[in-house]
């Protein structure tokens, strides 16, 4: 039974950030990435991180699915935290063998991974409160802003939905021509890798009929139904923005003055590092 | 009686293998305003491709189409001709296009650009002709495909067509799924007076339409009312259509001399016929 | 040959708030070369209830026996289940996926590690069995043939196993009267001929009617009718209860009967009542 799984990692939830226009969601989750490249200094992470734990807690999401997305891209953080430690030059706190420890190397190492971390949990708050859906919705505004994707920002979004349409349609399909194909005593169980490979072909060949088969028809049915592109398209949900979404931008904006403040900090001298 | 639909010495051929095959040939009928025109035929016979060539999908390769006095090679008309005439077809999957119900059924008006306040009162009308507003916020997959049809259905209505063309609407349903999707049609031609166009190859379905024609082979074989249809049953066998067992038991009790009316449809009337 | 289920259970997504019983405690019992259909709407449980012959679901609860072995304990004896009991899915013809006709029709018996020669004459034999001919069609694909046809290639991919019990789920679904027949007269065939166990489902009352032996009505995942035609079609009731309907011959008799005639109203084929009404006829029964 295909019929409910959810399609990304959308967690639905009553809360201010689930209400959020998404369109807000991802200009802030744009402008946060940015941000965050601005942070040079302790202060700026701190006020990055407390925009983060504000943003968590409102979003009702619990924090075992906040972390979840963390643990995909640890290899990742672990290869960069090792390279940071051993190749920044520095004040030698130790060596182990030929390779040097130094102590800007670590203090580069902790804010790279602090960094990475929060890019990561950042961005899947968005994708974890705003379903596959409004998500699509949102991009297609924010690209028609952006000049030169204009003509595109329709068709991307449609390819988009229509993807989202068939995944539930397209699984339960493979999960009938597989058992069709174990009927007929096909195993796709044992065997080493080749042998497992070959055993998928029986299920991907019919399934890729199918889906041309099903794209045809579909295109068919959407001309019958004066489908012509973009240009003159009106919508019947036109997204709107709430009272939510304008706090939002201004704690976007407060976010992002702060943090860039932060680097002027050790310029006037204030020690923070 | 005003005409919905013309077709004129409608031909239509095609290539397969480097071979030109005629899958229309030479049709001419009407289908008039507020009628319900049910067309039959075994598969292969060109229904399907009547259908398509009924809304410009396809373009006649001799012969013309109008809907309501609009040919269909015409291509500035192209899109009224086809939100005036509207088609649902067979796999009930493969024509709805959003995540979202309500958004489906919009997805017409949407593209024929109708302002937003007016494509609410659409989507909610149509809904409500085809009883599927507690749905409108549900997914696709999560319906029946009886269910999955009448969103089809809703959908068309919502462009305010005069005139739906069914394509084997029924064919992938189960019996309930069928009724659901009959009944809605049925009530579509009584109570708003839409044109239906009725294409299938189920005898028991179209027992009640206005008329039927009969195709074989790309060429209208016989057309009348139900009764003058149904009273026929071998030339139907001939062209492997299937009589309901009521007609045929009445047929066959009427060969062997029992003073049987041709074209007896249902149980009751066969009752009716014996316990005179 | 026999098969039987035990008190069988199915649960999907069980502990999950999607928790849904799609089989409550189904017993079955098959020992001989029958006809069966099992009837029952969208929903009800029948396509649930044919993957656990084959072993391709397992149940939640409960015992599936092939030939007195307990299939639900050991992958192998499953895999063996699968070529004694072939299951033919809804769409069937959706499972298609080699060049030619003969490739696909033979990939069962390639997964039976059969010898080429052995597979080449399954093959042949499946053909003719659903009314292809070999030498015609062997080495055409199976997408360039019509819907019909294709589908009976997906029948006789099951049927190259050489199955004791053959199951079908809605053979017929979606095709036109004369593929319909072509179908049906195969399998009739095939449980006539071949001394194969057929186990038809459907949801269409007047297309099991005239074949079946035994008629299981299913409802809501469990099973409410396990019995002769003549014996389910006459709780008629019973039936449209549940959104079914006996044979509109068998509604026409019992009405015959109430209005008084002297017939037997337990007669639901086209030939049965034809029979019955005739004689009627003749002794003076009827005055038209």
């Amino acid at each position: 039974m295909f019929k409910d799984i959810t399609i990304g990692q959308y967690y639905p939830a009553n809360s201010p950030i689930h209400d959020l226009d998404p369109r807000t969601k991802i200009v802030y989750t744009f402008v946060y990435i940015i941000v965050l490249f601005f942070a040079n200094n302790i202060a700026g992470y701190a006020i990055a991180l407390l925009f983060l734990a504000l943003l968590i807690y409102l979003s009702n999401i619990p924090l075992k699915f906040v972390f979840k997305s963390v643990k995909a891209i640890i290899i990742i953080i672990l290869i960069t935290v090792i390279l940071n430690v051993f190749v920044t030059p520095g004040y030698i706190l130790f060596k182990i063998g030929p390779l040097k420890v130094t102590d800007a190397g670590l203090i580069n190492a902790a804010f790279m991974a602090v960094r990475l971390i929060m890019l990561i949990i950042g961005t899947s708050i968005m994708t974890l409160t705003t379903s596959p859906i409004s998500l699509t919705d949102g991009m297609e505004y924010c690209m028609r802003r952006i000049p030169g994707m204009r003509a595109y920002a329709h068709e991307l979004a449609m390819m988009m939905t229509i993807a989202l349409r068939f995944i539930p349609t397209l699984m339960e399909e493979a999960d009938k021509i597989m058992k069709a194909q174990k009927a007929r005593g096909a195993d796709f169980e044992t065997g080493g890798i080749f042998k497992k490979a070959k055993s998928v072909v029986p299920i991907l060949v019919p399934l890729f009929i199918g889906s041309f088969k099903r794209a045809d028809e579909l295109a068919m049915a959407m001309e019958a139904r004066c489908y012509r592109g973009g240009e003159g398209r009106t919508r019947l949900n036109e997204l709107t923005y709430q009272k939510g979404d304008t706090v939002a931008y201004i704690v976007t904006a407060v976010m992002t003055a702060m943090i860039i403040a932060s680097r002027f900090l050790l310029l006037l001298n204030i020690p923070m590092k | 009686m005003q005409k919905a639909i013309q077709v004129k010495n409608l031909c239509y051929k095609y290539q397969k293998d480097e071979e030109e095959l005629t899958a229309i040939y030479d049709m001419s009928f009407d289908v008039y305003e507020g009628e319900f025109l049910a067309i039959i035929g075994h598969n292969g016979s060109g229904k399907s491709t009547l259908a398509k060539l009924l809304n410009g999908i396809i373009k006649p390769s001799s012969g013309d189409v109008l809907v309501y006095e609009m040919n269909t090679k015409d291509e500035d008309k192209i899109w009224d001709i086809r939100q005036k005439a509207g088609i649902v077809f067979q796999n009930p999957d493969n024509q709805i296009v959003a995540t979202i119900v309500e958004e489906d059924v919009a997805f017409g008006p949407e593209n024929l650009g109708v302002e937003q306040k007016e494509i609410r009162k659409r989507v909610d009308e149509a809904l409500e002709t085809v009883k599927m507003s507690q749905y409108k916020d549900r997914k696709p997959h999560q319906l029946s495909g009886g269910q999955k049809q009448r969103i089809a259905i809703a959908g068309i209505l919502a462009m305010q067509p005069k005139c739906i063309i069914f394509d084997e609407a029924t064919a992938m349903l189960d019996p309930s799924g069928r009724d659901e999707v009959l009944s809605c049609i049925r009530h579509l031609n009584k109570e708003n007076k839409t044109t239906i166009l009725y294409i299938t190859h189920y005898m028991e379905e179209i027992v009640d339409a206005d008329r039927i024609i009969v195709l074989n082979k790309g060429e209208i074989a016989m057309q009348g009312t139900p009764k003058e249809i149904f009273s026929q049953v071998e030339p139907l066998q001939q062209l492997q259509l299937d009589v309901p067992n009521i007609t045929k038991l009445a047929y066959m009790l009427k060969k062997e001399g029992i003073n049987i009316p041709d074209g007896v449809l249902t149980v009751d009337e066969m009752v009716g016929c014996i316990c005179r | 040959m026999s098969l039987k289920l035990l008190h069988v259970s199915h649960i999907y997504a069980k502990d999950t708030p999607f928790e849904f019983a799609a089989l409550k405690d189904i017993n079955i019992s098959i020992d001989k070369t029958e006809f069966i259909a099992i009837i029952g709407h969208t929903g009800s449980g029948k396509s649930t209830l044919v993957q656990h012959m084959n072993g391709l679901l397992l149940p939640t609860s409960g015992t599936v026996f092939i030939d007195d072995v307990d299939i639900t304990q050991n992958k192998t004896d499953r895999f063996n289940a699968r070529r004694k009991v072939g299951l033919v899915f809804q769409y069937a013809e959706h499972q298609l996926f080699e060049e030619t006709i003969f490739k696909d029709i033979a990939f069962g018996p390639k997964n039976l590690k059969l010898t080429n020669e052995e597979i080449e004459m399954r093959v042949s034999e499946a053909m003719e069995l659903v009314g292809l001919n070999y030498e015609e069609y062997k080495d055409r694909s199976p997408f360039d043939i019509s819907g019909g046809q294709m589908r009976r290639v997906a029948i006789a991919g099951v049927l190259s196993m050489k199955p004791d019990i053959i199951i079908l789920d809605e053979p017929t679904a979606g095709l036109d009267p004369l593929g319909k027949k072509e179908i049906l007269n195969s399998i009739y065939q095939l449980y006539k001929t071949h001394n194969i166990t057929v186990i038809l489902v459907s949801h269409n009352m007047e297309e099991v009617a005239q074949m079946a032996e035994r008629i299981i009505v299913m409802r809501q995942g469990g099973i409410i009718m396990d019995a002769a035609p003549a014996k389910v079609f006459s709780q008629a009731e019973k039936l449209e209860e549940i959104g079914l309907r006996a044979p509109d011959i068998s509604y026409l008799m019992k009405e015959l009967k109430k209005h008084g005639l002297d017939v037997d109203d337990k007669i639901f084929t086209l030939y049965g009542a034809n029979e019955e009404l005739l004689k009627l006829y003749k002794r003076g029964g009827i005055n038209v």
